[in-house]
């Protein structure tokens, strides 16, 4: 289609090359949540299982979201979605903290879908590739960052609701099953944090809260 | 069928959108390729005139289109750029040069009573034609603020490099009736890691939006050397000007601009952000908006609604093209869609026959093409006319409407336990005889009888007009519950009525005109809350605690000895604490926007368009807080409190009710007839650029009128009558 006139009004059309640039080689923060004032965060925040409801809460300075979680047998695992508009990244930062869990553990595990559907399940917090096992957020009330690099830290993949490689936790080995995907281009459009408790938890019929503060998104080039 | 190449493909589809930007004009997509990247980008276009124009965010695979106006003649060399939500960003890639033989007029530059920068901390720095800001960190927003000093239609926010800072990487555009707020998003106009425009101009689509004032907001600022972050412009203008296409005489400003807002968001969905860059598929939370229609025959006579008055052929061939690929069984019964005989694959919905007829007669009242009529079924070579009289024709002699009533067949379908919905509320188990069914069955007869007689069958015609009273009076000796003050949604096939307080089956019944005047006072006087039925769980105030529609139905779905609600294999819980507990579900205690339309007519029909313009009021103070773009999620995790925004099109109806509501403009087999039921603080009202019988129309009702005038393309009637406006331009008395 060359030369377009329409009544002075010209329609433009595009597609996507493959080929493209980044804008440095610095890592670039593509998203952080700060809970801004000119966005509603129900947009893109919803909660289901043990959690009950949400808030945003401002201190010195800071606005995070509080989740209020009460564990029932059979529903251990309190959860927060996080959707977002299908984007690119190879990092994730976030800080979480509990309160009124009179020490008892929690747990931090968080996992992602991207727009095709796929599941993608990440190492815990607190657990390392070498062989300790996840750890439970500090119960003093402090702040602990969880960070997630992809794929260092991805522990499994699901399509279309199977499995497609094993977990690997304390092997160390190599995900050579995953050659196939390309992490480098990946839309991930839903995040999910599970606050977990063991199912002999003295949190059980009770109520914490969990908060979750930075999120951040980024590509570390 | 969607193309794939792993690598690069480049496609080009030659589509003539007719519709200018400034009114909105979505784009069409005509094919797609699966091409490079997954997270969603946008487009920015150097229009090779000094401007730079983006798109609203989409899929890569898909193909984005844009309008854009041209103000000289000339050969302008075109290319185009993706940018990622990561920060990446494709090549420069050229495109076809634009050769502008027939140069649009510039639109008006509006002009800016006061402007300013806005820090982090709130301070307030006046934008003298050129503005910098500095901050101290990332992610501190700051902003622009352009304040017009009175409601006005914008068409173009244009923003102008220049200064140290570097041009706004990140910033997103704002609008609001007043200065200080609140302000509304543009979702379209919402850009990260946006390329440095250098000497362009960066001229950002609004579409007619009505507002006050404009704000740039900036998220970030650009890193800078130092470590610090800033941004730059060295100009900024809006262009528009002029009346929007609903002015509702002497109402308010925020009045005038709900109604033209609301039809721009849910009506054409003119600045949302559609992911396949096609307003007629959903957009996913959390950026899903409004849409302009859903290819499924349960929203084809919504599409004919809010589609057949708009001078766009595109989405008026769209919407034939739906209806003649709709397939119309050989027994009469029209599929949902093309792949199957129920909907989702699940159940079949038997308003698709009073559904295909009324969007095929409304869409050809309106067009007056009888090429459309005959536009061939791609299977068979059926008409779509020979369709349409056999829909009729099935609902009328197979499910016995001839005696006043449809009955739907069938087990399956029969409205006890354990049956399956039949039709848009398909959570219930609405079966046999049912009331929504029935409703629309009444209001087909009225539309085909005006199609039939607009093509000559006059004995056609009035066969189905004799039928309407037999139906009336069949549908209140079924559904009427005299006892409750209301109608029952459906009767199921051992006789048991079913009520759960049904605003949205009451309110269409009143809209059609099913109801006497006592009735119809009942039915009102218990949604407003002035008459409690004995077992609702809703009564008084909270009947409307949304705001924007009365909550779908007033009566717990719990409250029955049986369970007359379609779980979908367990996926619904309706008892407290579940995913589709009373209140947190659109079906059982929440609301979807639509029934607003039904709710509005109904009361002007019955209670006077002072009542219909006080609850237009309670919308218009809802769609201030917010303008409706909310979607929140139950504690189950499920967004489906209230239906508004993504698969709802549907909202589209309620702006929509100023056309046929306030102005009451409904095409009839001899024109347009035009019954405006104007409210007493509204002294005219008029309709823009409405496209009826192949002309353009500009159509006020004017309470200071006595004779109707025709001025060229301009038609004024006494707003106190009821008029026909002729396919020929004439105006006469019905």
């Amino acid at each position: 289609m060359n030369n377009v006139p329409l009544r002075g009004f010209c329609l433009l059309l595009a597609t996507l090359s493959a080929h493209g640039t980044l804008r440095s080689s610095e890592p670039e923060v593509a998203y952080r949540e700060t809970f801004p004032a000119h966005r509603d965060p129900s947009r893109h925040i919803r909660i289901a299982a043990a959690s009950k409801n949400w808030e945003v809460v401002e201190e010195d300075g800071r606005r995070f979201l509080r989740v209020t979680v009460t564990p029932a047998p059979g529903n251990l695992r309190g959860l927060v979605v996080w959707d977002l508009a299908p984007v690119q990244f190879n990092a994730l930062a976030v800080r979480a903290r509990v309160n009124g869990t009179g020490g008892a553990p929690v747990f931090l595990e968080f996992a992602a879908n991207d727009r095709a559907g796929n599941g993608y399940v990440f190492r815990p917090f607190g657990e390392s590739k070498e062989s300790a096992p996840r750890t439970p957020l500090p119960s003093d009330g402090s702040w602990a960052e969880l960070k997630i690099a992809i794929p260092g830290d991805l522990v499994k993949i699901f399509t279309k609701g199977r499995e497609i490689s094993p977990y690997v936790h304390g092997r160390g080995e190599a995900l050579t099953t995953w050659e196939s995907t390309d992490f480098s281009n990946i839309g991930y459009c839903t995040l999910y944090f599970h606050a977990d408790v063991p199912k002999d938890s003295p949190l059980i019929g009770k109520s914490f809260t969990v908060d979750l503060d930075g999120l951040e998104l980024s590509n570390a080039r | 069928m969607p193309l794939r190449n792993p690598h690069f493909l480049f496609l080009v589809a030659a589509l003539a959108l007719s519709q200018p930007p400034a009114g909105g004009a979505p784009a069409e997509k005509l094919s797609a390729c699966e091409n490079g990247r997954k997270e969603l980008v946008y487009y920015v276009w150097d229009t090779g005139d000094g401007r730079m124009v983006p798109t609203a965010k989409g899929f890569a695979e898909a193909i984005s289109t844009l309008e854009v106006p041209y103000f000289s003649k000339g050969d302008f060399q075109t290319a185009w750029k993706a940018v990622g939500l990561s920060g990446w960003s494709g090549e420069w890639k050229p495109a076809p040069a634009a050769k502008v033989t027939d140069p649009a007029q510039r639109p008006e530059r509006i002009t800016i009573q006061a402007s300013w920068v806005e820090g982090p901390s709130g301070d307030k720095k006046p934008f003298d034609g050129a503005g910098e800001i500095t901050l101290a960190g990332d992610f501190q927003p700051s902003s622009l603020t352009l304040d017009a000093g009175g409601l006005q239609r914008f068409d173009w926010l244009v923003l102008k490099p220049g200064g140290q800072g570097g041009f706004p990487q990140h910033f997103l555009v704002q609008s609001a009736l007043a200065p200080e707020g609140p302000w509304y998003p543009v979702p379209s106009a919402d850009f990260v890691f946006f390329p440095d425009p250098e000497s362009r101009e960066v001229w950002i689509p609004l579409r007619g939006l009505m507002a006050r004032a404009v704000r740039v907001l900036m998220p970030r600022g650009n890193r800078q050397p130092d470590g610090k972050f800033a941004w730059s412009l060295g100009g900024a203008e809006l262009l528009g000007g002029g009346e929007p296409a609903f002015s509702p005489g002497a109402s308010s400003g925020p009045a005038k601009a709900a109604w033209n807002n609301l039809w721009l968001t849910f009506g054409i969905a003119g600045n949302e952000i559609h992911q396949r860059f096609d307003p007629w598929w959903e957009t996913n939370r959390p950026l899903d908006g409004g849409m302009v229609c859903i290819p499924s025959c349960e929203w084809l006579g919504i599409g004919s609604q809010k589609l057949s008055w708009l001078d766009n052929p595109g989405h008026s061939a769209r919407l034939g093209q739906m209806i003649a690929e709709n397939p119309v069984g050989p027994d009469g019964y029209v599929w949902p869609s093309p792949g199957s005989d129920k909907h989702l694959g699940h159940s079949r919905h038997f308003v698709t026959n009073p559904i295909y007829c009324m969007a095929v007669a409304h869409h050809y009242l309106m067009a007056r093409d009888k090429a459309f009529l005959e536009k061939a079924e791609p299977m068979t070579g059926e008409s779509i006319l020979s369709k349409t009289r056999r829909a009729m024709d099935f609902q009328i002699d197979t499910l016995g409407g001839r005696s006043g009533l449809v009955t739907i067949p069938g087990r399956e379908h029969d409205g006890t336990p354990g049956s399956l919905g039949t039709n848009y509320w398909d959570f219930w188990l609405f079966g046999y005889q049912c009331a929504y069914t029935n409703a629309l069955f009444y209001e087909s007869l009225r539309q085909m009888a005006e199609l039939e007689e607009s093509l000559g069958n006059k004995e056609r015609a009035e066969e189905l007009r004799a039928l309407r009273p037999k139906v009336k009076e069949a549908f209140n000796r079924t559904f009427w519950d005299d006892k409750a003050g209301r109608y029952v949604g459906w009767v199921d096939a051992a006789g048991k009525p079913h009520d759960f307080g049904f605003t949205f089956v009451n309110l269409m019944a009143l809209d059609y005109g099913l109801a006497d005047q006592a009735q119809a006072d009942k039915v009102l006087a218990w949604l407003d809350g002035k008459r409690v039925v004995e077992g609702d769980d809703s009564t008084g105030n909270d009947i409307y605690a949304f705001g924007f529609a009365p909550r779908s139905n007033t009566r717990d779905a719990r409250h029955s000895d049986e369970v007359l609600v379609n779980t979908w294999n367990g996926s619904f819980d309706i008892q407290p604490g579940g995913n589709a507990a009373y209140g947190l579900q659109i079906q059982n205690g929440g609301a979807i926007f639509y029934v607003s339309y039904h709710d509005l007519r109904a009361r002007s029909r019955y209670a006077g368009p002072d009542d219909a313009a006080k609850r237009f009021a309670g919308i218009e103070r809802e769609f201030r807080k917010d303008h409706l773009r909310r979607d929140p999620a139950n504690s189950g995790g499920v967004s489906d409190i209230v239906g508004i925004l993504r698969e709802f099109p549907e909202s589209g109806l309620v702006p929509y009710f100023f056309i046929d509501g306030v102005l009451g403009i409904e095409p009839s087999a001899g024109g347009l007839r035009i019954a405006p039921h104007l409210p007493s603080d509204m002294p005219d009202a008029t309709v823009r650029d409405f496209q009826f019988a192949g002309k353009s129309w500009t159509i006020s009702a004017d309470k200071a009128a006595w004779e109707p005038a025709v001025d060229g393309s301009h038609v004024t009637v006494p707003a106190m009558a009821t008029w026909l406006l002729a396919p020929d331009g004439k105006v006469s008395k019905p």
